[in-house]
């Protein structure tokens, strides 16, 4: 019993140390999650679901590697396999992307049609708060996204993973237009709200930013011509974009302190918190966004493989 | 360490030898800092006013352009590749690229722009900051705009994709540093702003090279 479970603690400890990566893997994503509740300080959701969120986390990381660290890094290191090589990924996606796309629909049609026509009117702003419901999920999407191609630039430049470097290319110009519509759906809120389309608030400055390195990484992409070095420096970018991001976000915050200017909030001086009337399909379009952000990426990144793998034996199979 | 000094020497030869790399830079700061009050008004309290965002904007995009030939002649001739395949650490080539090319393009700027701020009518009180602030922030900018050199070098008309690239990055030192002049006009402590500026720096001068020297490893394809 002594002698079984030492060797299996042993077996743990050397199937631990093996896939070294993993911790580094392990590490990335709390960096960007913790990154991105950084930046996304927005006083639009409570902090309770991001704590919430890192509870979530948290679990999973302690029963998952902790606990049955031999299942936890196995399933890793089959999914970094299977997932890292387009053709497995090719597959997967294409049995995942009917159930996304459902979810999607649902999530975000409920989501839109409750926020937009059965939730409470606001009290100051009466119903063009309603906005909201796809201002919102677009601009975090827009930030989770570039936080998402940080961590696949990393993964592209230290394992040179050919599916982190598709990814970047897949996720880039879907950011760009989440950023563009946060953008476009705020003017057309800060013109009954503010009294203008457009202001140098710190929020509206950031967001605009954060498209201008969106657009850097896809002009990027698009004028290296050998597919594998255009999605290497666009890789590099990104990472080197991503640590910009929170310095640019603090340096804004600073400047906008520094100008005395007319800070807004989103709904008056009452507190941040909203009520869970509006709070519950806010949620939903949120969640929504995300399933249509998944959906979108997997299908440009199908396109790119497809692509990419014209030559081989197994697309000619596919296409045919 | 042997190849930082071969390397710098190098350049300074090399600057020596073609000084219009080297005056052209300045030149156009000049230049494009005249226009301002030729654009909008002489007025002196409107020049005042202007002169910490004019100045920061033409400093940092006088660095730009002169970035733009930072690796594109060695890449031309050949060099960069010996530099690739060179048994000394790419970091430290680069590293000894950039300090070359912040003293002869980035220093010059620092000392000439207490000229041009006085002639924008800033107080005389005010000039220390503003040459400290470019002091701090120039070698940043130098550092941020060698990673988008370094991912354009083998690029035609890379000059423009370098702009689309570097400008949203450079935005942080740009806030700071004509914040730094904004405070010192209003008599502010302008130190804490410093120490971001020397911050960001000592970020930038660390871990800019390995990214510069990745860059150029991807550029050439190696």
């Amino acid at each position: 019993m002594q002698d079984s479970r030492a060797e299996h603690r042993s077996q743990a400890s050397v199937n631990m140390a093996l896939p070294g990566h993993f911790y580094l893997i392990s590490l990335v994503t709390l960096l960007a999650a913790v990154l991105t509740w950084f930046i996304w300080s927005a006083p639009v959701l409570p902090r309770s679901i991001w704590l919430g969120g890192g509870w979530v986390f948290g679990v999973v990381f302690y029963f998952g590697a902790l606990r049955y660290p031999d299942l936890y890094w196995r399933t890793l290191e089959r999914w970094y396999h299977e997932l890292g090589s387009p053709r497995y990924f090719y597959r997967l996606s294409g049995l995942w992307l009917p159930w996304l796309v459902a979810i999607a629909v649902v999530l975000c049609l409920t989501g839109l049609v409750w926020g937009l026509a059965f939730a409470p009117p606001h009290h100051e702003q009466g119903n063009s708060y309603r906005i909201i419901y796809l201002h919102v999920p677009a601009s975090s999407a827009a930030l989770m996204g570039y936080m998402a191609m940080g961590v696949a630039g990393l993964v592209a430049l230290v394992w040179r993973l050919k599916m982190a470097e598709i990814m970047i290319k897949a996720i880039a110009p879907f950011g760009a237009v989440m950023a563009a519509v946060s953008l476009i759906s705020g003017a057309i809120w800060g013109r009954p709200t503010w009294g203008t389309y457009w202001i140098w608030d710190a929020r509206l400055t950031s967001m605009l930013i954060l498209l201008f390195l969106y657009l850097g990484v896809i002009a990027l992409q698009n004028a290296i011509r050998d597919p594998r070095q255009a999605g290497r420096a666009a890789s590099l970018l990104s990472v080197v974009g991503v640590i910009n991001v929170v310095i640019v976000r603090y340096s804004v915050d600073w400047w906008q302190s520094l100008h005395q200017g007319s800070s807004m909030s989103m709904f008056g001086t009452a507190g941040s918190a909203i009520h869970p009337s509006m709070l519950a399909p806010l949620l939903l379009s949120m969640f929504g966004i995300y399933f249509l952000y998944a959906v979108t990426v997997l299908v440009r990144a199908r396109t790119e493989i497809l692509w990419r793998e014209r030559k081989s034996q197994w697309v000619r199979e596919e296409v045919s | 360490m042997r190849g930082f000094n071969a390397t710098l020497q190098r350049e300074v030869l090399l600057a020596m030898r073609s000084p219009a790399e080297v005056i052209n830079p300045l030149f156009f700061f000049v230049v494009v800092v005249s226009l301002f009050p030729l654009a909008v008004s002489p007025t002196p309290d409107l020049l005042r006013e202007m002169a910490p965002g004019v100045i920061w904007v033409a400093a940092l995009l006088a660095v730009m352009l002169s970035l733009d030939g930072l690796f594109r002649t060695d890449e031309e001739t050949g060099v960069l590749d010996q530099l690739l395949v060179a048994p000394v650490e790419l970091y430290f080539t680069v590293l000894a690229k950039i300090v070359a090319h912040w003293l002869l393009v980035g220093l010059p700027l620092v000392l000439v722009a207490p000229v041009l701020g006085y002639m924008l009518q800033l107080p005389v009180s005010v000039l220390g900051t503003l040459m400290w602030g470019l002091l701090l922030g120039t070698p940043s900018l130098m550092v941020i705009g060698a990673i988008g050199a370094s991912l354009t070098v083998g690029l035609r008309r890379g000059s423009m994709l370098l702009a689309l690239l570097v400008l949203p990055l450079y935005i942080p030192v740009l806030v700071f540093g004509a914040g730094s002049l904004g405070r010192a006009l209003e008599a502010l402590p302008v130190n804490p702003v410093l120490a971001v500026l020397g911050a960001v720096l000592a970020l930038a001068l660390s871990l800019g090279p390995f990214a510069i020297a990745l860059g150029l490893r991807i550029s050439t394809g190696d």
